[in-house]
């Protein structure tokens, strides 16, 4: 794994990424590594609420406020580039996906509807599928294009509703109930697009125990957001 | 375990889809399931929002000053996003197949066995990934099987029975390394039609590569 991590140029892009290896604690152990990781997710929650997200994207879609837009490019592009990243997405390509994504953030906000979820998910489905695309375009093939949301015509099923409703709050709690070495396994699924083993090699696991972290905290939160709230 | 939890997709599997690291192959299986089932989709949307928290809570990388610049360049100069182009729906025999299936390429149909079928699925930006529609004659049983990565079959015709469940159209069969061997046979009259996805090459051990690893490499 090391091996791999010198040769990404996505090391010197930033010495928060990856593994959260910066060069400064690349000697550290791999549950060191973790620990600090961990504390540095930890640190930088709760920078904007919910509430404020959601009042500057509708800003965004109502009047075309570029002050209100320029926040939320302060808040999520340099988390979006984190994400690309850990994904294994070289230096050069990055800034490109997050360029298209806010891009896309700002051309679809009047479409933005509450009733799906938070700004934050709407976002992060906006940036799975660009980053999607992106590594389709690098094939240079012709691409089915992908929608937000899945392009899954939800009918309000008062599943979803129920779900929109305390979405960000709901989850944030959910996932306040994690014990931290779930969570950490379960940020890795979601970040860093690598098979089970490396993740397991790099955290200094089992490849058993990395499993059963990764089911039993996905288990756990499909419990806690399926209850009536 | 209840014989409905083996016609839907797992948490890992919705979890990978949500996240955007399932292969092309794999995740068009996974559209083609989740576009007729409400609780898998309900799984996704949980699964997408705990995304978008831990996305929240992504430590900052640093970004280029004049990115934002640019961005306000993009919108002024007004670059419309490339439309989606209509997409004729694709048929497979006779059967017309699932909307999320447009744009893949279907190959010609090859027999293996005077009851089973096969086709290469092309996933547009992924034609290497392991996607096969498979149609099995009514009456026929497989060879005892097991899975080497995911493997993914979605029910789109008829039926068969694997001694754990009963598959109907709709079903997902989610099958990874950890399940036993089991002994798929298709049910009632009808050929069954199904679009499977594998993760890895197959063992040889495994059903479809037992059957076809000698004739398409998959
Ligand atoms: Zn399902």
């Amino acid at each position: 794994m090391t091996a791999v991590r010198a040769e990404s140029p996505t090391l010197d892009f930033a010495g928060v990424f990856g593994l959260g290896l910066g060069r400064r604690d690349r000697a550290l152990t791999a549950k060191g590594r973790a620990r600090v990781r961990a504390q540095g997710e930890e640190a930088t929650a709760g920078a904007a609420r919910a509430e404020d997200l959601a009042a500057w994207l509708d800003c965004v879609a109502r009047n075309q406020d570029r002050d209100a837009f320029a926040r939320l490019h302060r808040h999520f592009a340099p988390k979006l580039a984190t994400w690309m990243a850990r994904a294994g997405m070289s230096h050069a390509h990055i800034e490109d996906v997050v360029q298209d994504c806010m891009v896309a953030v700002w051309r679809k906000a009047p479409l933005y509807d509450p009733a799906h979820g938070g700004v934050s998910t709407w976002i992060f489905t906006i940036a799975r599928n660009l980053r999607i695309d992106h590594s389709r375009r690098k094939a240079n093939r012709e691409m089915l294009p992908l929608s937000d949301w899945d392009d899954l015509d939800d009918q309000p099923d008062g599943e979803s509703r129920v779900l929109a409703a305390e979405s960000e709050t709901r989850v944030r709690r959910a996932l306040e109930q994690l014990p931290q070495e779930q969570k950490q396994v379960l940020i890795q699924a979601y970040f860093a697009d690598k098979p089970q083993s490396d993740i397991a090699r790099e955290l200094g696991l089992p490849l058993g125990t990395v499993k059963s972290r990764l089911r039993l905290a996905l288990a756990k939160l499909r419990v806690l957001l399926e209850d009536a709230p | 375990m209840t014989a409905s939890a083996f016609k839907h997709a797992s948490d890992e599997t919705l979890q990978r889809y949500a996240c955007g690291n399932l292969k092309p192959g794999l995740a068009l299986v996974m559209r083609v399931h989740l576009a007729g089932c409400l609780s898998c989709r309900a799984n996704l949307r949980r699964f997408e929002a705990v995304g978008g928290a831990l996305l929240d809570n992504l430590p900052p990388a640093a970004i280029s000053p004049a990115l934002l610049e640019k961005i306000f360049a993009r919108i002024d100069a007004g670059d419309t996003p490339r439309e989606a182009r209509p997409t004729p729906v694709l048929t497979a025999d006779g059967f017309a197949l699932p909307a999320a299936m447009a744009g893949c390429k279907i190959g010609p149909w090859r027999f293996v066995h005077p009851k089973l079928r096969w086709a290469r699925v092309e996933v547009p930006g992924a034609e290497t990934d392991r996607v096969i529609l498979l149609k099995i004659a009514a009456g026929f049983a497989a060879p005892a099987h097991g899975h080497g990565g995911l493997e993914l079959t979605q029910v789109l015709a008829g039926g068969f029975t694997d001694g754990r469940a009963q598959y109907e159209p709709g079903d997902l069969v989610e099958a990874d390394e950890s399940l036993d061997d089991h002994e798929p046979r298709v049910t009632g009259d009808e050929d069954c039609l199904c679009l499977a996805a594998v993760e890895k090459p197959l063992r040889i051990r495994s059903l479809l590569g037992r059957l076809f690893q000698p004739l398409m490499g998959i």
